[in-house]
């Protein structure tokens, strides 16, 4: 995350919480919940960008996607949701010669949506969209180089590690639509959540993302 | 450092605890725990060593500690962590006549002192801060296999892992805060700015942000 992603999202936080203002609570016109989302990136999370014929790239597919979750519910009718979704990265490449060396990947990947939403309805079971951005976004790992069984190469040649930093996608744009159950002080929202990423070239997440969760929330204030 | 740091903390404590004797003064003891969203520790080796050596550090899964606070008229806390970290790293290095592989293994723990304002007193009572990571102690060792190229001769030694002095380092917060019965509960996130430091194996990432979660029991009020 760089400065300027750092800062606008200090911005954001502090506009939010001078919006939370004391009289507003006290009318009952917000409510705070806390929980966790997860669930299943339908897409491809991550890829390699870049025209090369000298080794092939792969990353597994990224199962789970989960997180801490933050909610604010304005009179009844807005939504406002912050994450911090966590993906694992995992892939190598794999060079074309044989006898060359396979680099590995191994990295995790935070993105902090933030998403404003509109309920439908009121009751129980509330269909809700809307729209949001990424408001930052980290991926840090490692990245190392072995060399195959056989190769004759490892025992000598030095093997490689460094730090993997990816580039930052951002500004990236994030439409959801969901329903809502109320149940005992429970919040339970299935959802369905697109991302469209900025991309250039490189190891980086591509530009249409779809993803599937659940959260789950406690009314922690009303 | 260290005892800078403590000794600042107990100085502010004291000296804040006086100047608040008209109001409300709380103790709080407890502990934090929390997941780092980015690498912690690099390796910053710059020019002429840059080709030639390599390494690598893993994200660590957690950070703990003990924790103190110390809460004013209801309206700022004033905080004391002592926060660990597992560090886990590799690497290689080149020479003229042998190849090193390294494998580093250790722990950093950091110190920060941070004063929070409560934007809400309602609960949850939202806050935001301000602070300074006041130590920061890196401890550990680095296994060095040596092999030579010409004869394969392979030798181990192990070297101490050294860090360069980062602190003081700015840090941001924000987070919640619910009170049931004696317990206080603060789920937060928060952004550490280290200093940039070069020529190092071991340094601190300079952008760290985390989520973290802090228990403690008030325990001492007037």
């Amino acid at each position: 995350m760089n400065v300027r992603t750092s800062l606008s999202t200090l911005v954001l936080l502090v506009t939010a919480l001078f919006a939370l203002s004391p009289s507003a609570f006290a009318q009952r016109r917000l409510e705070f919940q806390f929980g966790v989302r997860a669930g299943v990136p339908v897409t491809q999370f991550m890829d390699l960008n870049i025209p090369v014929s000298s080794f092939r790239e792969s990353f597994d597919r990224t199962y789970v996607t989960a997180g801490p979750t933050f909610q604010v519910i304005l009179y009844d009718r807005f939504l406002i949701q912050g994450d911090a979704m966590y993906k694992r990265v995992r892939g190598r490449t794999q060079p074309v010669n044989p006898g060359s060396a396979i680099f590995e990947f191994r990295a995790a990947s935070f993105e902090f949506p933030v998403i404003v939403d509109y309920y439908f309805t009121r009751g129980n079971w509330r269909p809700y969209a809307g729209a949001g951005v990424v408001a930052g976004h980290i991926s840090t790992g490692t990245l190392d180089s072995r060399f195959p069984p056989g190769s004759g190469s490892g025992n000598l040649d030095s093997p490689f590690s460094g730090q993997l930093l990816l580039r930052n996608q951002l500004p990236a744009y994030v439409a959801n639509g969901g329903l809502e159950w109320n149940t005992s002080g429970l919040a339970i929202r299935p959802e369905v959540r697109y991302t469209r990423w900025d991309r250039s070239g490189g190891i980086g997440i591509p530009v249409h993302q779809v993803e599937v969760t659940v959260g789950l929330s406690l009314d922690v204030a009303r | 450092m260290l005892k800078h740091g403590v000794f600042i903390a107990i100085w502010i404590l004291a000296g804040a605890a006086g100047g608040f004797s008209q109001g409300r003064f709380e103790l709080q003891f407890g502990a934090s725990a929390g997941l780092p969203f980015s690498i912690s520790m690099e390796s910053r080796l710059p020019g002429f060593a840059g080709p030639f050596a390599s390494h690598a550090y893993d994200r660590a899964p957690f950070f703990a500690g003990p924790a103190v606070r110390a809460a004013f008229n209801d309206r700022i806390t004033l905080g004391f962590d002592a926060l660990y970290k597992p560090v886990r790293g590799r690497g290689s290095e080149r020479f003229e006549t042998s190849r090193e592989t390294l494998s580093t293994s250790g722990s950093t723990w950091d110190f920060p002192l941070i004063v929070d304002y409560h934007v809400l007193k309602s609960t949850p009572r939202l806050y935001f801060g301000l602070g300074l990571v006041v130590g920061a102690i890196t401890r550990g060792t680095t296994e060095i296999r040596s092999t030579d190229i010409q004869t394969g001769a392979s030798s181990m030694r192990t070297e101490e892992l050294r860090a360069k002095r980062q602190v003081p380092a700015p840090i941001i917060n924000g987070g919640l805060e619910w009170r049931a019965g004696g317990l206080v509960i603060r789920p937060e996130m928060r952004y550490t700015r280290w200093r940039r430091v070069d020529a190092t194996l071991a340094a601190r990432h300079f952008n760290q942000f985390e989520y973290l979660i802090g228990f403690s029991f008030r325990s001492y009020e007037r």
